[in-house]
């Protein structure tokens, strides 16, 4: 893996004083020339269409432009011109009954705000925007359960879906808590806690003890290199703890030393410091099959000088002897101490501290455990044991919005200014849900105790290794699933007359081929522009010949080099081919609509409202292949401007069929695979058509850099975001857009380390 | 196709499906069992169910007006059930059109259909409907069952990009809206659904220290949640706000736990099902099976059901229609797609019947569970091809507990706001407010 980037270096790169080309032009003259075109193109059109309602005492809609129009310019009142865009996007204004600018004049205005709104100041006032305190959405809350407790049962199937808002289900504003959702976390709570701490019985194994002379009590002595031992029978597999309450009569220079054994096996040796007036617990871990074992102690430093002075005879007294489980693995991890406390309030209190600081991924304070404990001591009053008791304030954990939500709380809540960088537990909680959908790891934790996530190269480090450690594939199942749509193939329903070749292995196949290709860009930190196009990508057999792909045999998915002009990047990969197809036919338009929206991040306006009536569409009757069916409808002025840019994309992919198989027919016609964009590029096939996309890797790279911002930061990219997602793509380019340089800026930027007080409520 | 199918159907039940006696629950001391009144023991029950993406309005409104009307073909499944549904022509979901939004007409249909109100667009940041009219009544009502309302469907939400022309997933995808601001998420596998209405396993004893732990659990998490609420901004806080309120949600569940038990003492025995078949029509009928059953124990008498989300692309093939259905649904007039739309109506409807079937077989009173029910059927769509809002295809199935004349075609002044229905129907089952959404008065004509 080539990992060369710097921390220190990015950050320099995105604060430099140079800023960003397109802050840095001369703005006099930019400004001049945008007036004049204004004055020239855009206000008298606005002047003719739209001021005689939008003026006066009453305007319609509330919208006076008189004075605004004299100002044209876009900046200062952008959310009004964001708004007049729109109106003339959709063709909701000016109203049907009144004169019409031509499609050409429409657009000369569009254009106009679009380009003013794209431009943005990049100044000293940064606003970092506010994220909607999250709840955990259900694969992050599978996976937390998972790195919480130990147990990966994904209890969070059974939960209603979450809904999706900017194309993701992580959007704070987009999550919410309905009452049937709660109910299940109660449920889930109690099953965590049943299956964490284990509510069948466990059990204390009683064995006939043997060794040792019986004193007063029922303890055991032994005065010389002698040892105790039961036989048990075990009941299966499982973590067993082994216990001995001890003390030593002590004598000599050292303390009487204790060795516990499991079989043959010497599982610890104690110093037995305890007295008689206080005899301490020794207790082991052994992890133990079922069946017949041996358990025993052995004492092994006898001491004896008849004529000394003082305590000349050492010891081993063994009161108790106790061997417990099976436990659950789990409950070794959440429970068990080294030194347990006798006390239990005591243990309860370090076993909730423990448990709390990793499910609120914080320190608790202490009025939180104090509460808890009161659980604790409500389920031990009612007869419960210790595991049940505790057991119950760790089902209140799991329900507590602490847990559910990822809360960062401000100190200035409501106040829009006030700008604070995030503190590093709430870093580390970023990063992880980020990268893991999941919560930090002791190392993650370990690091915002001491305050040094952000120290030197840490930030950079971390990254590395959250990156490259297994639990990174939620990164590409959910954003990659999200980003480029493969979710939907799970869905997709393609005709079983018209492909034949559709099965179950097939459809596994494709999704398997682009999680792998994702898998690889991130994991060997490749160019992202790969996804464009590649010359490899992963098939096994049943894919391989999918695509006539020849050698490729078995159900195992490998690597493989990509000959020839059919396949390279995401844009030939059948699933990204198959979600964008109807169930009998390929579709032009979702498949132009989705590079627009997914890889350039230049989405289409909406159709418009009014789709033209019935009997209009049913008099032109459309003839001719696919193709020529969609030109004569883009014929007309009102489909062609948005259609100009969608159709031919998606033309240029028809050598594709709807499961991504590759043609030259599509029935009698011949496919014609060529297209020409309305800046006039053309392109004759799919090759072409790449090196189009290619050559706009500007604006590709912005999108993937918006949507995984979106993604990182479970909030809308807002107009403020724009010089951050600007200088992502700067810092990408910088570092030869590897994947980790995208991850990197994204977690560097000011809108993943900071937050702001509330900004206005709608 | 019935014939055969139903047999399957059978099969599958028995070899999927764990045979589980419906649990007793708790003996009931309350209000309701000593009541004598026989509208008190026959509640009237209200649901709403949904199918997306319009209807093929040709094959579905009847010619005729008044009692002797006919069933055009998607209606003709219901010809045993004639005499017990009414069909209402001519009303309108004004709030399901643009009105100046723009494109977005599926996510408006479902989210303006049991609201009358217009979805405030956005792709998430700031969603915001109004209150439906299931949880209007779910309010005023909901305290006295175990469940204050049930919301089931068949789709998942969205699992990846965008809904609907601009607008949150939340709104193509949820039909019934708790607050104006959070959407109440529908359960879709009927095996979860079953467990959620009908096991309170275990016996008395261990119910009731259950319920105890559970109760401090929320007590303890009500604490945290209002030491948080202090120092959180407003956009948090109504996150915070819908927990909490959910918090207390819950809360009543468990007092009510143990309501209804002779109702309950009296369902048949239904084998639990075993998860989300295979087949859609299979998935379906459970899911309607399910909301009989709860409405048969009393375990809620307000109800949703989304049939498909709006704007559904799901294929038919078992009808022999391999296309998507939104993909159909913008026909263009062409012919061969409307043969298309309407065998998928068709099929909606046969489902249906199978419900009103099983309503009608279950003895309530003097009538049946159907006479003491009003379930509403249609679409936020009108023509799935012009996205339109008014003239929407709606049913009206049950009496009411009679006071509903059903067995007729009534066509309403055009435009007549969908919402002036549902002030009607909430009269009939105690929930009676003012105004809801757009309505501008009762609706004439139902008894």
């Amino acid at each position: 893996m080539r990992w060369t980037f710097s921390l220190l270096g990015l950050l320099v790169a995105i604060a430099g004083p140079a800023g960003l080309a397109c802050c840095a032009e001369p703005e006099a003259n930019q400004a001049a020339s945008d007036a004049a075109a204004y004055r020239e193109k855009v206000q008298p059109l606005l002047v003719t269409h739209c001021q005689k309602c939008h003026s006066g005492a009453e305007p319609k809609g509330e919208l006076n432009l008189e004075g605004f129009l004299a100002r044209g310019s876009v900046v200062p009142d952008r959310q009004t011109w964001e708004k007049i865009s729109e109106k003339l996007h959709a063709r909701e204004m000016p109203p049907e009954d009144d004169p019409q600018p031509t499609p050409e004049q429409r657009d000369q205005i569009t254009a106009w705000i679009d380009a003013g709104l794209a431009r943005f100041d990049c100044g000293q006032e940064r606003d970092p925007g506010r994220v909607t305190m999250r709840r955990l959405n259900r694969n992050e809350y599978n996976n937390t359960i998972r790195d919480l407790v130990g147990i990966d049962f994904q209890p969070a199937d059974d939960f209603p879906s979450d809904d999706v808002g900017y194309g993701f289900d992580n959007i704070g504003d987009v999550l919410s808590m309905p009452p049937i959702l709660l109910e299940k976390y109660l449920a889930a709570a109690q099953k965590v806690a049943e299956r964490a701490l284990g509510t069948e019985q466990v059990n204390l194994v009683t064995g006939e003890i043997e060794g040792g002379q019986i004193i007063e009590g029922g303890a055991r002595i032994l005065p010389s290199k002698l040892e105790v031992r039961t036989k048990v029978r075990l009941f299966g597999q499982g973590d067993y703890m082994f216990r001995v309450r001890a003390y030593g009569e002590q004598a000599g220079p050292e303390p009487a030393k204790m060795e516990m054994y499991l079989d043959d096996k010497l599982l610890r040796t104690f110093d037995v410091n305890a007295v008689a007036a206080d005899p301490q617990l020794y207790e082991v871990w052994v992890t133990s099959k079922g069946g017949q074992h041996t358990l025993s102690v052995v004492f092994t430093n006898d001491y004896y000088i008849p004529d000394q002075q003082g305590p000349h005879d050492r010891n081993l007294v063994v009161r108790d002897f106790e061997f417990m489980g099976p436990y659950p693995p789990t409950f070794k991890r959440l429970i068990a101490r080294e030194h347990s406390p006798d006390d239990k309030m005591l243990l309860a209190r370090e076993v909730i501290h423990g448990f709390m600081l990793r499910a609120f991924r914080r320190p608790p304070n202490t009025g939180e455990v104090d509460r808890l404990l009161k659980l604790v001591e409500l389920a031990s009053r009612e007869g419960e044991n210790f595991n049940m008791a505790i057991g119950l304030a760790m089902q209140a954990i799991l329900v507590s919005p602490h847990f559910l939500f990822r809360v960062e709380v401000d100190p200035q809540p409501n106040e829009p200014t006030a700008v604070r960088t995030i503190n590093d537990w709430e870093l580390a909680s970023r990063l992880s849900y980020f990268l893991w959908s999941s919560m930090p790891d002791d190392e993650l934790f370990s690091t915002a105790r001491l305050g040094t996530l952000r120290k030197g190269d840490n930030l950079a480090l971390q990254i590395k290794r959250m990156l490259a450690d297994p639990k990174a594939q939620s990164l590409v199942e959910n954003f990659a699933g999200q980003w480029l749509q493969l979710r939907n193939l799970k869905i997709a329903t393609p005709d079983k007359q018209q492909y034949p070749a559709f099965d179950e292995p097939l459809r596994r196949a494709m999704q398997r081929e682009t999680e792998l290709f994702f898998t690889a860009i991130m994991t060997e930190d490749r160019s992202v522009l790969d996804f464009l196009d590649a010359d490899y990508t992963f098939v096994n057999e049943r894919l391989a010949r999918h695509y006539g792909i020849a050698d490729v045999k078995g159900k195992e998915f490998r690597r493989v080099k990509l000959e020839g002009d059919q396949r390279g990047g995401v844009l030939s990969q059948a699933s990204v081919l198959t979600v964008t197809s109807n169930p009998t036919r390929t579709s032009p338009v979702k498949r132009g609509k989705w590079v627009l929206e997914n890889l350039l991040g230049t989405p289409p306006p909406p159709p418009p409202a009014e789709v033209p009536p019935l009997e209009e569409a049913a008099e032109a009757q459309l003839t001719g292949s696919l193709r020529e069916r969609m030109e004569q409808h883009r014929a007309k002025a009102d489909c062609a401007i948005c259609h100009n840019r969608m159709d031919p994309l998606g033309f240029g992919l028809e050598n594709y069929d709807g499961i991504g198989g590759w043609r030259v027919d599509d029935g009698k016609f011949k496919i014609d695979p060529s297209g020409v964009l309305p800046n006039g590029q053309s392109f004759a096939g799919p090759r072409e058509l790449k090196a189009v996309l290619k050559l706009r890797q500007d604006d590709f790279v912005r999108c993937l850099a918006e949507k995984m911002l979106t993604y990182g930061l479970g909030r809308g990219v807002e107009y403020s975001d724009k010089c951050t997602v600007a200088e992502i793509a700067k810092a990408m380019k910088q570092q030869d857009f590897k994947f980790s340089s995208l991850i990197l800026a994204i977690a560097s930027s000011d809108p993943f380390q900071k937050r702001r007080g509330k900004g206005s409520e709608p | 196709m019935t014939q055969p199918w139903q047999i399957s159907r059978r099969t599958v039940l028995r070899g999927l499906g764990t045979a589980m006696a419906l649990p007793v629950l708790d003996v009931m001391s309350g209000p309701l069992a000593l009541a004598a009144d026989e509208k008190k023991l026959t509640p009237v029950r209200m649901a709403f169910v949904y199918v997306p993406n319009g209807m093929h309005m040709q094959d579905w409104t009847p010619a005729a007006e008044g009692a002797a009307f006919d069933l055009p073909y998607i209606l003709e499944p219901l010809k045993t059930h004639k005499d017990d549904f009414m069909i209402l022509s001519g009303l309108a979901q004004e709030h399901g059109f643009a009105n100046g939004d723009g494109p977005g007409d599926h996510a408006r249909a479902l989210a303006s259909f049991l609201t009358g109100q217009q979805a405030k667009k956005t792709h998430g940041a700031d969603i915001k409907v109004g209150v439906s009219v299931d949880q209007v009544a779910a309010r005023k009502v909901g305290q006295q069952t175990k469940f204050s309302s049930l919301e089931l469907g068949c789709d998942r939400g969205a699992q990846a990009g965008n809904c609907d022309s601009g607008y949150s997933c939340s709104y193509s995808t949820n039909i019934s809206w708790r607050t104006d601001t959070t959407p109440q998420a529908k359960e879709i596998d009927p095996k979860l659904a079953f467990e959620r209405l009908f096991t309170g396993g275990g016996t008395a004893e261990s119910r009731s220290k259950r319920e105890k732990y559970r109760q401090s659990i929320l007590d303890f998490v009500i604490e945290d949640a209002h030491d948080l609420q202090a120092r959180l901004g407003a956009k948090d806080r109504r996150k915070l706000d819908e927990y909490l309120t959910s918090v207390r949600e819950l809360e009543v569940r468990i007092r009510n736990a143990g309501k209804n038990p002779e109702q309950t003492a009296k369902l048949p025995d239904y084998p639990m099902p075993s998860g989300i078949p295979a087949d859609y029509a299979e998935h379906i009928r459970l899911m309607y099976d399910l909301l009989a059953l709860s409405f048969q124990a009393d375990l809620t008498r307000v109800s949703t059901f989304v049939v498909a989300n709006e704007g559904s692309n799901r294929a038919y093939p078992f009808i022999d229609v391999p296309d998507g259905h939104h993909d159909l649904s913008h026909h263009g007039g062409d012919a061969a797609k409307h043969a298309r739309i309407r065998k998928i109506n068709h099929f909606h409807v046969e489902q249906f019947e199978y419900f009103l079937g099983k309503l009608k077989s279950i003895t309530e009173g003097e009538g049946t569970l159907l006479d003491n029910s009003m379930i509403l059927y249609g679409s936020g769509i009108g023509d799935g091809n012009r996205h339109n809002h008014d003239d929407l295809p709606i049913l009206l199935a049950g009496r009411g507990g009679k006071t509903i004349q059903t067995g007729r075609h009534v066509r309403y002044e055009k435009r007549t706001p969908l919402n002036n229905l549902f002030l009607s129907m909430l009269d009939r089952v105690d929930s009676s407010v003012e105004s809801l959404g757009d309505s501008t008065g009762r609706l004439e004509s139902l008894s």
